[in-house]
């Protein structure tokens, strides 16, 4: 009997880690569209959900200015906990929103500063986590 | 049986908060984030385990455990995590992990006669979850360096099932199923247990199928 529950148990493990692995050979890789040149007007990318959940404007309506991030692998909000963390110790930052739902995390800077994408995929990445796609808008006020 | 289950979990608090403020912080996860440090503590019928790890990369997690059997055995021993390979899904997450370290064993023979010795351990975990289910299994043994008598040897898989789908800043509820089975002392046991988390906080309470209580609790910094 135990011999019997070990061997499905693993059987189990395994049949849903290749299956995990063979979803992640099948995503293409050209989903990954990290924005380097995100920091110039041309290549601001508005988001209709950042708009309207992420980029709160602030008491004073200066424009603010904020990224997108798609992150895969983030689906245990205890794991994702680190990555709120980590992000909110850029001097930089001042606002990290994690949305597990939609798999993104909205980062919005302090007037005037702003955190390339390069390094905003680094933080995420050392956390043990897949950027898939990094979006950038402003808002006005 | 009602009250002996309350004095136990109260027993298992103050064992908890009194292994903490000792240790300062324990782990169980092989990794955590990168520069993250994480501490955990369990107590089962079978056996008490504290760890503390610390990630110098999310890969990779170095620490201590400790982890007593009354009457069966003591070890404390270092404890390298390597995270082998990791899915990051969309919908999931999947980990592999190898677990490795060095240590000192205390195995009781009987109640006179004991062996102490170095030892090393060795163990392999899977891991596999979504916003909706967790499974997990892992397979631990110890070892003495010398003669390579195994002290002891720890099967343990789960399954856990949300019964909603929790947001990131909201308190999280999984209803986990356990079982921890060894070899070497004939034992096998099933647990069912609550699972929660809220922020870095991450707590389980549940009983084996013979009524005897189950903490976990773990917390990353």
């Amino acid at each position: 009997m135990k011999k019997i529950f070990i061997l499905i148990s693993l059987m189990i493990s395994f049949c849903v880690l290749a299956n995990a692995n063979s979803k992640d050979n099948v995503s293409p890789k050209s989903n990954v569209k990290p924005n380097n040149k995100a920091n110039t007007k041309s290549n601001v990318k508005p988001n209709n959900k950042a708009d309207t959940k992420s980029n709160v404007k602030d008491k004073n309506n200066n424009i603010e200015y904020s990224k997108v991030i798609t992150v895969h692998g983030m689906v245990c909000a205890f794991c994702s906990n680190s990555l709120e963390k980590k992000l909110k110790k850029e001097e930089a930052i001042d606002q990290v929103k994690v949305e597990l739902k939609n798999k993104k995390v909205s980062v919005r800077f302090k007037k005037g500063k702003s955190v390339k994408d390069k390094k905003l995929k680094e933080i995420i990445t050392s956390s043990g986590f897949k950027v898939v796609k990094i979006e950038s808008s402003t808002n006005s006020g | 049986m009602i009250k002996n289950t309350i004095l136990s979990c109260l027993f298992s608090s103050f064992l908890l908060a009194f292994h903490l403020l000792w240790v300062k912080s324990v782990h169980a996860h092989p990794t955590s984030f990168e520069g993250g440090f994480a501490v955990m503590f369990e107590m089962s019928r079978r056996e008490q385990e504290i760890s503390a790890v610390y990630s110098p990369k999310y890969w990779l997690g170095t620490g201590v455990v400790f982890l007593k059997s009354p009457e069966k055995f003591y070890l404390i021993t270092s404890q390298i995590g390597w995270l082998v390979k990791r899915w990051n899904l969309p919908e999931a997450q999947g980990n592999a992990y190898l677990l490795g370290g060095i240590g000192y064993g205390i195995l009781k023979q009987n109640t006179e006669q004991e062996i102490n010795s170095s030892m090393y351990r060795l163990g392999i975990q899977l891991d596999y979850e979504t916003r909706r289910i967790y499974t997990f299994t892992r397979y631990v043994e110890h070892r003495f360096f010398e003669n390579n008598e195994l002290i002891n040897d720890q099967f343990s898989a789960a399954f856990g099932f949300a019964p909603y789908i929790g947001e990131f800043d909201e308190l999280n509820s999984w209803l986990i199923f356990k079982f921890i089975a060894s070899d070497r002392f004939n034992d096998m046991v099933y647990i069912l247990m609550l699972r929660f988390f809220y922020k870095n906080f991450l707590w389980e309470i549940g009983q084996d199928f013979d009524g005897n209580p189950q903490l976990n609790f773990m917390v990353r910094f």
